[in-house]
């Protein structure tokens, strides 16, 4: 009898954990939905389709992503950035910048520290992090542009944001311009569209939903792993030397050290045009997979690699 | 006889507050070291430790904002989640290996951390914190936990008894199919990938007051109820039967000591993802330090747990810094040669 | 404080196998319970059973309570338990572990009190161990251990302690300390005492009562004496033992013997064995053994030669101890001699009562039967007929005995 009024005791102590826990669970809830940030300013669609309350002129941004950085120096708020991730390395000037770490755990204190009034962030950070950051009142606002069109609506958020509406401006009418300059001579129905192997990693390729993907199909070209199950797939070698491509494109940069001998020296792929052609070229890993304004220049390399006769080089 | 025993519990006294007072003076000085100082890498400035004083006694106006926010939002709150965390996973660790009288076992060992790390990434996955809130990924990790426990439990259970045996069998099977599950998740999370990866490795950066308070609220309730199982846990450890012969309803007190100890895990978990060795490895240190008797290993597990997780926390924020490293490599690292040492003195010793 | 132990009716069953099988048993304060039986009889799920660690079938009424509806905390202030073997892997120290045999008696929420120390010291003046009190568990000798899990069971103040094969593992001397222990604890303290025994003899030796187990039912209940005999041994273990007195207690002692064989249906020769003094004994048994067919003869009847024809079931001529041999005896013998193939003679002491078998040897002779003799030892080391032993040998020799020096040598001589 007395053990089980002990069981019955610890029964409603633990139930009453659990209702403590749902309590929290509950205000925390409604705490999301408070606003944070600033009274003063005004509101804006992020990528995430949340509304922020931005401050109407920034004078401290921090950028967590470095396609957030080139895009901030690119409308001319390169001055009023106090802090950048550690890959933030284009422009030049973005290196000097106080680092936050790495996109992915970005150092909570020396963000505090340095007072930011505005938070640029992508989708590879977590969204946990996101919230966490919010809960210590700061704004962030997030760039996370799926397709190229997406990144020119970006470039114009920000020149919004940051009151640099004329720079922004002036920026997409040349990067729309230059695209235009591309599409135009690849829309046609009656044009050759070679077939496409891009690669970032050794087996690994841009596959739909990627910009790599819309890159190719905006240089004219047919990317053989259009059909890949997701935006970065891994895929099989048969699967590429079966499909047989006319270019091979591979991405360069820190983290990846292919060769054009590697490609070339790959079992079963000296069957492929690509190789027999010689048709492999090599391509900045940090211009194409980055939403920012050098995605553009991507373009226009692949472009000449894929359609040389249309897009001579100089 | 009764002066044996006299001495030894003045002997287990002072051990306690010896502990205690260390705990104390860690989070004193672990509070000044940061990626922006007082010690620390400081980048760019760095805060002063007149700063650190000044806020701890409430002069806090005296500095900026941001200082406060820093000490006080963002590190304090850290620290005292670590002390936490380290507590329970010493705590449950020290459960898990009285009642399966394995010395492997730790806070994980039946499938907790797998199930938790299912919910975690299902909630990462599907993004729920952006929907749902912040406490998402804790919640769900905290019942992928509670589930899988009471899945083992009942697929373990025959006849209305539970062996420890089968438990562990039953736990080590289950919370392999569920890594698996994650890994598979994981596989197919593609972007989100990483951020699971990340919460898989253990870390403290999502420590605020408010889950200090839950932590705190839930941790010190298990640890506090487990305590008084200890003469429970010293029987137990000699067996089953002799357990029972001494009057031990050992059913009830697995049952009871399972649930509190997940409770604890559980908790942990949910808000610094899977830190291993330090469930492992405490108990093992203080059984050589203070000796096999519950009633002095409990609590003296727990606060060393708690001090061993504030420093590997501290290490894992300002080594790297700005860069954080994930928690649970940093008590890998330190934890295993530790032990090592640890077990070759004392079998030195016993020779 | 009287207590009654009362059992009926208990059955257990593992899945789907009986262990036990309506056992039905009674055992008063101050008295001390054997439970024997071969492997697999289900002697130690019968202390489970009692202990209430397993649920049988059937009742356990301690003083007229039912043990089920007992808590394992109320059963553990009356019953202790010292299993066989105890595995402490852990550093605990002596007096840690008999501290722990107060926990059924202390509430979760309270420390020791004086009176929990006072026990404990108690219990171990009692098993004498209170030197060993601060060593740790593992550093200490078999039957060290062993009192230390005695006095952990005693600390629980029990009325009743099981004790499960409580010696198997430990030398002789350690045996006699633990059993003598336990003895004087359910005299002077008036506990209730069941112990499980591999060996019968320290059971009888050490228990009240016997009970014998065969197969989950009981065999056999009672006082030694009733229980331990040549059938309910032969029935249960299959091996032919004796059953004497043990010399100073009175107790039975079992003393088996390896069953040799006799099978009258052997068409082999058939050899007389003119013995005495125990000399006999492994003569009978190898020539049994190797199939040949035995008699022997004359024999005091108290002489232990004249009890193992008997237990051999060997055609055995036996004499009234302490007298000459009778001249019907003589007559007997000689007969038997006539009808054997072969004589063995092995080395007794021949005084003037048992010199007609050496004189019936040389009637073997006169019949052409061959007489072995075996002279392992001096003959004047075994003459009590002032001297006359080495003439009669003298004149065996003579006649065309065989002397031989071992047993084995006049086995060949009897095979060939």
């Amino acid at each position: 009898m007395k053990k089980r009024k002990g069981i019955t005791r610890l029964a409603a102590i633990a139930m009453a954990c659990i209702l403590i826990l749902a309590a929290f669970i509950v205000i925390s809830y409604i705490t999301q939905f408070k606003e944070s940030g600033r009274q003063t300013g005004f509101t804006v669609i992020d990528d995430y389709e949340r509304a922020i309350t931005v401050p109407k002129n920034p004078q401290r941004i921090i950028s967590l992503a470095p396609g957030c950085t080139e895009i901030i120096f690119a409308v001319g708020l390169g001055t009023k950035v106090v802090g950048v991730d550690d890959y933030s390395n284009y422009p030049e000037a973005a290196k000097n910048i106080t680092k936050i770490g790495s996109y992915l755990s970005p150092n909570l204190e020396v963000m505090v520290l340095s007072e930011p009034d505005l938070i640029l962030a992508s989708d590879m950070t977590s969204k946990e992090y996101i919230t966490s950051l919010e809960e210590k009142n700061l704004t962030v606002f997030i760039l996370a542009p799926k397709a190229i069109q997406g990144i020119i609506r970006d470039i114009r958020l920000v020149g919004i944001i940051g009151n640099k509406t004329k720079e922004a401006d002036n920026l997409i009418n040349s990067l729309e311009q230059r695209i235009n300059v591309i599409a135009s001579k690849t829309k046609s129905n009656t044009l050759y569209t070679p077939r496409v192997y891009l690669e970032y990693y050794p087996y690994w390729a841009y596959g739909p939903g990627s910009f790599g993907n819309d890159l190719i199909s905006m240089a004219g070209g047919k990317n053989i792993a259009a059909t890949a199950a997701s935006a970065y797939s891994e895929v099989a070698s048969e699967f590429i030397v079966s499909s047989n491509p006319e270019l091979i494109i591979f991405t360069i940069g820190p983290y990846v050290s292919t060769t054009t001998k590697d490609i070339k020296s790959r079992t079963g792929w000296d069957r492929i045009s690509a190789v027999r052609n010689n048709k492999i070229y090599a391509i900045y890993d940090d211009i194409i997979s980055r939403p920012g304004p050098r995605i553009v220049d991507a373009l226009e390399q692949l472009a000449k690699m894929i359609h040389p006769e249309l897009f001579p080089s100089k | 006889m009764k002066t044996n025993f006299e001495k030894k519990y003045l002997k287990w006294n002072f051990i306690f507050i010896g502990l205690l007072m260390t705990l104390f003076f860690t989070l004193i000085i672990t509070i000044t070291i940061g990626s922006v100082g007082p010690i620390g890498s400081g980048n760019p400035e760095r805060i002063p430790m007149q700063a650190v004083w000044d806020i701890l006694i409430g002069k806090s106006r005296l500095w900026p904002d941001s200082y406060k926010t820093i000490i006080m939002d963002i590190r304090l709150p850290r620290i005292l989640l670590a002390a936490l965390a380290g507590c329970a996973l010493a705590v449950s660790g020290v459960v898990m290996q009285g009642i399966f009288r394995n010395p492997m076992a730790d806070p994980f060992i039946i499938g907790l951390s797998s199930g938790a790390a299912v919910g975690a990434s299902i909630s990462i996955l599907l993004g729920l914190s952006i929907s749902i809130g912040i406490y998402s990924t804790p919640f769900l990790a905290f019942v992928g936990a509670g589930l899988t426990i009471f899945g083992v439990y009942f697929i373990a259970r025959s006849r209305g008894k539970v062996r420890a045996e089968t438990l562990l069998l039953t736990g080590i099977a289950i919370g392999s199919f569920l890594t698996a599950v994650t890994s598979f998740l994981m596989y197919v999370a593609n972007e989100q990938f990483r951020f699971l990866f990340f919460w898989l490795l253990g870390g403290l950066y999502k420590a605020s007051w408010n889950t200090v308070a839950i932590a705190f609220s839930l941790i010190l309730l298990g640890v506090v109820i487990i305590q008084f199982f200890a003469r429970d846990l010293n029987a137990m450890v000699l067996g089953e039967e002799p357990a029972m012969h001494l009057g031990i309803d050992t059913k009830s007190m697995k049952k009871i000591l399972l649930i509190f100890s997940s409770l604890v895990t559980g908790t942990a978990v949910a808000f610094t993802g899977i830190i291993g060795f330090v469930g492992l490895i405490t108990p093992h240190i203080m059984r050589i330090l203070v000796g096999p008797n519950h009633r002095i290993l409990l609590p003296a597990s727990a606060l060393t747990g708690a001090i061993l997780l504030i420093w590997s926390d501290t290490i894992a924020r300002t080594i790297l810094s700005p860069t954080e490293i994930p928690v649970g490599i940093i008590t890998a690292f330190c934890g295993a040669p530790f032990f090592v040492y640890l077990l070759q003195k004392s079998k030195k010793g016993k020779r | 404080m009287k207590m009654l132990l009362k059992i009926a009716d208990l059955s257990f069953s593992y899945q789907s196998s009986k262990i036990l099988d309506d056992v039905t048993l009674e055992v008063k304060s101050g008295e001390s319970l054997g439970v024997m039986g071969p492997n697999g009889s289900g002697k130690t799920t019968l202390l489970r059973c009692i202990s209430n660690v397993l649920s049988p079938r059937g009742t356990v009424l301690i003083n007229g309570k039912d043990t089920k509806g007992q808590s394992k905390k109320e059963i553990a202030k009356k019953i202790g338990f010292v299993p066989q073997t105890s595995n402490i892997d852990f550093e605990f120290t002596v007096s840690e572990l008999v501290l722990m045999g107060r926990t059924p008696h202390m509430g979760r929420f309270k420390s020791e009190s004086i009176h929990d120390f006072e026990i404990v010291e108690k219990a171990m003046k009692l098993t004498n161990i209170q030197h060993l009190s601060e060593r740790t568990f593992d550093e200490l000798s078999g039957g060290e251990k062993q009192r230390v899990i005695i006095a952990r069971a005693l600390a629980q103040e029990p009325k009743i302690l099981l004790l499960d094969e409580p010696t198997v593992h430990l030398d002789i001397s350690c045996q006699l300390e633990i059993l003598n222990l336990v003895k004087n604890l359910c005299e002077q303290e008036r506990i209730i005492v069941i112990s499980v025994f591999h060996d019968l003899n320290l059971a009888s030796q050490y228990s009240d009562k016997l009970i014998l187990l065969n197969r989950g039912r009981i065999f056999s209940e009672g006082f030694p004496d009733r229980v331990l005999t040549s059938e309910n041994i032969r029935s249960i273990y299959q091996i032919e033992a004796i059953i004497k007195r043990h010399p100073i207690t009175n107790v039975p002692f079992v003393i088996p013997f390896l069953y040799a064989k006799n099978d009258k249906k052997m068409k082999g020769p058939t050899v007389h064995v003119i013995c005495g003094g125990g000399s006999g004994t492994p003569a009978m048994k190898l020539l049994l053994d190797n199939g040949l067919k035995v008699t022997c003869g004359v024999l005091d009847v108290l002489d232990s030669d004249f009890e193992a024809a008997r237990n051999f079931k060997i055609p055995v001529i036996g004499e009234i101890p302490f007298s000459q041999i009778t001249n019907e005896s003589n007559k007997a013998n000689i007969d038997l001699i006539k009808k054997a193939d072969f004589v063995i003679i092995t080395d007794f002491p021949v005084g003037p009562g048992n010199l007609k078998n050496i004189e019936a040897a040389e009637v073997a002779l006169d019949f052409k039967i061959p007489v072995i003799i075996i002279e392992s030892s001096p003959v004047y080391q075994r003459d009590f007929t002032q001297k006359n032993l080495e003439e009669y040998f003298k004149r065996l020799k003579e006649k065309g005995a065989i002397f031989v020096e071992n047993l084995e040598s006049a086995l060949k001589e009897v095979l060939i």
